[in-house]
């Protein structure tokens, strides 16, 4: 890994098109300005997933999403009225750190 | 800003729909994966509440399915950081879950192999009162992107 030390307003640069300068130096954060081209993604790491998830969100047909949507209406009115899907529950209760704000109000 | 005149746009499923402007959620950084759409109109359609589809106001084809995380778990313990309360605009008194005026939809997929998934890792958080939106990534480890429905009968 090749690491750089840089100011306020310096800059570095990445193959022929992309430029990253850092904008503003906070005590626990920078700001960063990405120069590059449009169809170069940029985006912060940790949305990589969602990303990945949200294109797979968008390859339904509209068959597929019809025959879905009724599925969940149906299974929404099988839950009880502000009951907790088991499914979830049981995962979810394992948790320590999380588990009193899942028992029902 | 929220106005009220209406807003055309084309739905490759819908077809052409006359919404009011209340009904267009902004993404100010766009959606992930799909970063050049910053507006999407929430549509619900009776008998199928509350389920949420979210038609893209640029392209006609992009559409997603979505729900309340509370239709799962009322109790959804839902963390929103600084930055994306920022990008909200979020007031001081809007806090989860009490606060009327924030959602949390669950974007569903359908995986080859789970079938039909919930995210429930990255909710898209809107505040109700200027109708922004950002992707909100959960940094409770025990949160899936890929939440397993239970469907009732026919496969998907």
């Amino acid at each position: 890994m090749l690491i750089l030390r840089r100011r306020v307003g310096e800059a570095i640069a990445i193959g022929n098109g992309i430029e990253i300068e850092i904008l503003e130096i906070g005590p626990s954060k920078v700001k960063l300005g990405i120069h590059a081209s449009a169809d170069t993604p940029v985006q912060r790491k940790e949305m990589m997933r969602a990303s990945q998830q949200n294109r797979q969100a968008a390859e339904l047909t509209a068959q597929t999403r019809r025959a879905l949507a009724e599925n969940l209406s149906e299974l929404f009115s099988k839950l009880p009225a502000g009951g907790t899907d088991k499914n979830f529950e049981a995962r979810y209760s394992g948790h320590p750190s999380k588990k009193e704000n899942l028992e029902p109000a | 800003m929220v106005g009220s005149s209406p807003t055309l746009l084309f739905s490759a499923y819908f077809g052409t729909l006359n919404l009011n402007e209340a009904a267009i959620l902004s993404f100010p950084q766009g959606l992930p994966g799909f970063e050049t759409e910053h507006r999407f109109a929430a549509i619900q359609i009776p008998g199928q509440q509350p389920l949420v589809y979210l038609q893209s106001v640029a392209t006609a084809e992009l559409c997603l399915l979505a729900f309340p995380v509370q239709a799962i778990a009322p109790n959804f313990p839902l963390q929103i950081s600084s930055d994306d309360s920022e990008l909200l605009n979020l007031a001081p008194d809007q806090i989860w879950p009490e606060s009327p005026d924030l959602l949390a939809l669950a974007i569903v997929a359908v995986d080859a192999e789970i079938g039909a998934t919930a995210n429930l890792a990255a909710p898209l958080v809107v505040n109700l009162r200027n109708h922004r939106a950002v992707q909100a990534l959960q940094q409770e480890p025990a949160l899936s992107y890929r939440y397993p429905l239970s469907l009732p009968s026919r496969a998907c």
